[in-house]
Order: structure tokens, then sequence, then C-alpha cells
């Protein structure tokens, strides 16, 4: 190795270096990540069905040696009416996506984080800035849109702290948050976003695309310098260009506001499901094929979460939705409730 | 604070339906190996075998003067406490020193043995496997020490079946630890292989006479050196697998395959004799588990160390299937390596063995073959002696002619030699 990188400043300092020379950052404080506790299984093994005592305290399968999925790989949270879902799809080692849903009397709120970082860190990150977030939309007391931009910034703080303050690679995520308001006619639906996860309203009439990916691809299109095929061809066209995390430079979400009036779904997912119907009219169809009249949200999210790794499942994969009208308010508590209930 | 410290050098990525893993594991003794509760290590138990037959008369008396010279040598190296015995071997086998069980080193202890290695003279056949029989009843008496014995012969083994040889090996298995020499060119390589493959040692030449004494002294400081005795290397691997091979590949190349001990249905030890402190040493794993989905994660094998049956994790070897084949299709550099480096000692095997059947066209590609490996992977000390067996026109093509003559005894170094194999390089690092 030659050197690391000061994460307060970006200067390159020495391997045995305790302090940045250009900021008096402490280089030594967090040496090490702290030990992986010990895998506690709770269930057989997902391979071979052997009892779970075969299941070894670093989670193999001592019978058929299959890895046990760790606690982060497939993420239920059921609330009935809205849900989430966050798997580590096919390809990926860990599930560095993350969402976070939530509402009370007033507010719903769902958030969805996709870590960009191929770094250890990227899924702790991801995981603070969706709790982060999600805590700020139902408790702050500000306009919907002044609560998106509180609700990124708190991402962003949350993911600046779960930085350790050496590393190669900053942690980073995506982030985009839907607020509803509830008990106003028609529905208002406020969207905040930085980088390429989405939000669809999607309807019997159609489904419609409520964000735009801040991609290299999409921001070169609107500047008009190149051609559509010289920005497709580019290596650059699927970078993202917006973040959180501690080398943003902007973490000013863009944010839209839609009032609803016909029953419908909200959606809102990361590139893991998005890639595989890109096409808005491909998403429209797989919303309406796998949705099924008095289907729970949480069985839909399964569905679209098996959709995109039988597709491939080359990213994790996040999907959180609500269907509107809400027909049942959720509990106000915010906390999850219990994920048995169906 | 751990004895026993492993890498795994790999490539985890399989293809879809692929199912052969391969796996190097470098395995590291610390500064401070030692058993448990023992500070002091434990005691190393020699007993030194030589061949005292007729034919250690030959060149006018030198073998057996040498012999003798190089066996009160190692007995002045041995530390103080050391226990040891000395056999003489003929068609059968007598204990020199003590008059029977062990001995301890002292000054006193010394002075007599030497005294009565110096009136040995040479008379009789060969029976290596009495001897070893001896050495094991000696060693017997003392199960929880480092056992070691240097086994020194001058001929082939003409006193004996065969059959009572592997016999008495095979009740060796396990007692004690044997390094075999030759000394001369009369002696089969075979058979000294038998006795050190099954009994954990080496085997090598000693042209000379002259050069038996630093020989002799060299082995009983490394044997010294042993502190950690009865070392396995036990080998989980998940059901349905097989172990196509493990084998050490360095220092030099045995195959540990055929030793396997079940401990249970999943989980084999494979001995591996006593350790130094800071020896390292690499084997070579090949296991076939079934084959997992795109996407699936398993382990391979979970590699421990047994010292005295109490097991120690050391390292995993993990398969995790893909579609990528940038992933699937690399090969790890370790493992590229020792696949070459056992290839050398293959070649070098056939090809000496076409030489000696007549055969020049096969000898002269099998030992072209082994000349280029030898020179792509650095392995100067086979390289020099394939030297001397062909002339080199070009060692990167492997372009060789077979010398017209040929010492036997350079022809024996390089064919018990060919096990050696050499790390890999820095190159490219």
């Amino acid at each position: 190795m030659s050197g690391r990188t000061c994460t307060t400043c970006g200067e390159i300092a020495p391997d045995d270096a305790n302090w940045c020379e250009a900021c008096g950052n402490d280089l030594a404080a967090p040496a090490e990540a702290p030990a992986e506790p010990a895998y506690v299984a709770t269930a057989p093994c997902v391979s071979c069905n052997a009892d779970m005592s075969e299941v070894t305290d670093d989670g193999w399968c001592q019978q058929c040696g299959t890895k046990q999925p760790a606690p982060g790989d497939h993420v239920v949270d059921d609330h009935g009416e809205f849900a989430v879902v966050s798997d580590r799809g096919r390809k990926h080692r860990t599930n560095e996506d993350a969402g976070a849903i939530g509402a009370n009397d007033e507010v719903l709120a769902l958030v969805v984080c996709d870590g960009v970082s191929s770094t250890d860190d990227a899924q702790h990150a991801s995981q603070a800035a969706a709790a982060a977030a999600v805590q700020v939309l139902l408790d702050s007391g500000s306009p919907a849109g002044a609560r998106l931009h509180e609700a990124a910034l708190a991402a962003q703080r949350a993911v600046v702290d779960a930085t350790p303050a050496v590393v190669e690679t900053p942690p980073s995520c995506t982030f985009v948050a839907a607020l509803v308001a509830l008990g106003d006619e028609p529905t208002k639906i406020t969207i905040g976003w930085l980088g390429d996860s989405r939000a669809y309203w999607s309807a019997d009439s159609g489904t419609r695309l409520l964000t735009q990916d801040h991609t290299w691809a999409i921001e070169q299109r609107m500047i008009g310098a190149m051609s559509p095929e010289e920005i497709d061809a580019d290596e650059r066209a699927h970078s993202i260009t917006r973040w959180l995390g501690k080398d943003a430079l902007d973490v000013t979400p863009e944010v839209v506001e839609i009032s609803i009036d016909e029953p419908g779904l909200l959606v809102v997912c990361s590139d893991g499901l998005w890639n595989y119907a890109a096409p808005l009219g491909d998403f429209h169809q797989l919303v309406g094929d796998t949705y099924a009249p008095g289907i729970e949200m949480v069985d839909l999210a399964e569905k679209l979460v098996t959709f995109a790794n039988d597709a491939g499942g080359h990213d994790n994969i996040t999907v959180a939705l609500a269907r509107f009208p809400l027909t049942e308010p959720d509990s106000p508590d915010p906390a999850p409730l219990d994920p048995s209930e169906s | 604070m751990s004895d026993f410290q492993a890498d795994v050098f790999q490539n985890e990525y399989l293809p879809a339906g692929g199912n052969t893993l391969d796996a190097v594991i470098t395995v590291n003794s610390s500064a401070t190996a030692s058993p448990r509760g023992d500070s002091a290590g434990k005691r190393l138990v020699e007993v030194i075998i030589i061949d005292v037959s007729g034919s250690m008369n030959e060149d006018r008396g030198r073998k057996i003067q040498a012999a003798k010279l190089a066996t009160m040598a190692a007995v002045d190296t041995l530390d103080d406490g050391v226990e040891f015995a000395i056999i003489a071997g003929t068609d059968r086998a007598h204990q020199l020193f003590p008059r029977q069980g062990l001995a301890t080193a002292d000054a006193a202890s010394r002075k007599a043995a030497k005294d009565i290695i110096n009136r040995v003279r040479a008379d009789g056949g060969t029976a290596i496997g009495t001897w070893l029989q001896l050495a094991a009843q000696i060693h017997r008496a003392r199960p929880d020490a480092i056992s070691h014995s240097i086994l020194l012969t001058d001929g082939k083994n003409q006193h004996e079946a065969p059959h009572v040889l592997q016999a008495s090996i095979d009740a060796c298995v396990g007692l004690f630890q044997c390094d075999c020499r030759g000394l001369g060119t009369d002696w089969n390589i075979s058979e000294m292989r038998l006795v050190a493959n099954a009994l954990l040692g080496t085997v090598d030449i000693i042209p000379s006479p002259d050069d038996m004494v630093p020989e002799f002294q060299s082995l009983i400081a490394s044997a010294m050196k042993r502190e950690v005795g009865k070392v396995a290397l036990r080998l989980w691997s998940p059901k349905g697998a097989e172990i196509e091979f493990l084998k050490q590949v360095s220092p030099t190349i045995e195959d540990l395959t055929p030793k396997a001990v079940a401990i249970n249905d999943l989980t084999n030890d494979y001995p591996l004799g006593a350790w130094s402190p800071n020896e390292s040493r690499d084997y070579h794993l090949r296991v076939r588990i079934p084959a997992g989905g795109v996407g699936d994660e398993r382990l391979g094998a979970r590699v421990m160390l047994a010292i005295d049956d109490e097991a120690e994790p050391v390292a995993l070897v993990r398969a995790i299937w893909t579609d990528d084949e940038n992933l699937s299709t690399r090969i790890n550099r370790e493992v590229a390596h020792y696949t070459g480096q056992a290839e050398l000692a293959e070649a070098i095997h056939d090809g000496l063995a076409a030489r000696a059947a007549g055969d020049d066209g096969s000898a002269t590609m099998k030992l072209g073959r082994a000349v280029q490996i030898a020179h792509e992977t650095g392995n100067v000390a086979s390289a020099r002696l394939l030297e001397k067996v062909v002339d080199i026109e070009d060692p990167k093509t492997g372009t060789v002619r077979l010398k017209r003559n040929v010492a036997v005894e350079d022809e024996m170094a390089l064919d018990v030699r060919s096990t050696r194999t050499v790390r890999v390089g820095k190159q490219g690092q």
C-alpha cells in the first residue's frame, strides 16, 4: 500500500502516520473495524435444511457447507398497507441497500438508499442514512418540501458519522424519499432524491416516473452537447452525479410534488429493480402483471424482488411500496410492527 | 496465542456447474510454537541407524570410516538431555549403544557411545526392515517425544523380501520420523522413498564419504529444533465432497492423500510430523464439491491444525458460483506455480525413466520440458542438476540434448531431489 487518505482533507499520509500532516486529523483513531459478532443461527440451513445446531458461529452449514444468509441479506418491514423488502441479490456478497419506512397520524414516509461504495461500510452508511431520513420525515414540523431537504441533510450527517477516520473510498449512497400527507384530498406526495434510486406512481391508467436520475448520461442529454449515441457509449454514462457521503459535493435533493386522485401504488426502489424494467412501459407492465387485487404490499414487494433476482440479481434490490387510498391507517407508532403480521 | 497461522490462495469463483476447487494453503508455525502448557517444548529422542554391511568396506574402508566419523559427529551435536541410541544394521539389527533402551546425552554417555562406534567393523548383508523394527521398539518407549531417526545405507535391501520391508515400515508409521540417506550410488532410490514417505522424512544422496559429517550434523540440528510433535492437517469438507488430492508442495512435493485418517464422515487428518518454530510449508488441495447455483456461496473445506488431537481452525477454502467469466476463468498465481512445480518433478522422473529404458526421444522431450519449467519458475537447484544430465541449447524453449556420459551420482541426485520446489517468485508483485 502506498499511504492512506485522510477522510477530512483528502491528503495522502504515509501508512504509519498517526496524524494528517495537512489538517491534523487523527488518523490512528479507529485502527480496526470491530470484530464480526458470532453468527447466531435461528433457522435450519437454507440449502440442505440441516438442523440449526449444524450452523457454525462463523455462519456456514457443517453438513453441506452453504454460507447462511447474513442478517442484512434479506430485510423485510411490513406495515400492512405499506412495506419494504431489501435483498442482497445474486451477485453482490453483501446487501449495501437499505430501506426505512414509517407513518404517524399525519404522514407516511418511504426511504430507499443504495450504497454505491464497495467498502465494507457502505451498508452501514445506507442503513444509517435511511433510518435518519425517515425519522426526520416523521418528526419535523416543516412543510413537505423543507422536510425533504432536512431529511437529506440528516441522512448525510448519518453517513459521515458512519465513515471511519481512515478509509480509501468514503462510503456513500443514493437517496430517495417519499413523504405522503395523510388526510388531504387529493393526496399529496412529495419526493426528494439524490442519485439514481427512483420513485414511481403506478395506476391502472399508467405509470409515471416521479424522479429523474442524477446520472452523467441524463445530465449530458440536458446539456445537449453530445449526441445520445455518444453519451450512451461513454463509460461514465451510468455513473451518478449526486450522492450522500463524505466526498459528496452537493447534498441538496431535487424535490417534486404530485397530487393523486385515483387508486394506485407508490413504488420507491433502487436500480437493482428498475434496471430490469427500465423503459416506463416495461415497468408499468411489470407492476400490473405482479399486482393482484387484495395482495399484501409485503408480498408484492417480495414478488418484485424475486422478479429482479430471476432476471439476474446483479445488484442489491430494495422496493418500498404503499397502496392508495390507504384503507387501514397504520399505527401512529413509527417503530416497525411485528413482522409476522400478515 | 496461536501456534499456527495459515493463508489460503485460491480463486473461489466457479462457473455455473463448476465443482473443482484448487487452493494453496501456506501454514506457518509461530516463533514460540511449543506444546500447550509445556514451556520447555518436547524432547527429542534420536535413534541413528547406520549400515555396517560388508559393502561399507569398499573404497578401501573409506565408507565405513566416514560413517563412523559422521555418527560420532552426530552424537557430539546432541544437546545434553536428549535421549538417543545407535543401531548398526546388517542382515539383522544390532543395538550398538546403549546395550538396550535409550541413553541420555551428557559428556560421559557421548564418550562411551563414540568409543563403541569407533570399534565397529563392517561385515554381513542388508535387511533394512529388521533395522526399522528395532528402531520402532526403542521409540515405542517414548510415545510423547519428538521421535526421529536417521537411516544411512549404501546398498539395496538384498537379504529381505520386499513384503517384509513393507510390513516393517507399516509397523513404524506414527511412531517416529525417519530421514533416509544413501551413501554412494549402489542403493535404491525407490526403497528409500518408500521408507521416507511413510515415515514423513526426506531422502537424499550423499555422493562422497567426505560429505557425511556435515550432513549428519545438519540432520541432528534440524531435528533438535522441532518442538511441536504429532501435528496433523485436519480437513473438513461438505457432504458429497471428494478430496481429489492433498499434497505438500513446499519445501518438497509429498502426496499426503493416501495418509488420510478419518475423524468422522466429513473430516480427515493428514499427519504432518513434527514442526520447528518459524517453519513454513505449503499444501495444494484439490477438492470436488457438489455444484451450487449461480450466486451460491459454500465452503469447499475448512482447514484446521490438530496438535495432540486439539484442533485449531486456520483457514477456509470457499466456493462462489458466478456467471462472470472474468472471475471464474482466473487461475490463482500460487496454484499455477505449484502445478508447474509438480509438472517439473514429473517431467524429471519420466525423463530419467525414459532415458533408463533407452527411449532417447521421449527422454529428450521430458527433460527439455523440465529445463523449461525450472527456468521459468526460477528453480535454480533443479536447473543445475538438469545441466549435469542434458546439454541445454535454449532454456526458454526447453531445447536440450542428452549428455553421452553422465555420472551415476549426478543422475541419482537429479532423481532424488526432483521433488524440491521453490516458492512463488517475487516477480510481478
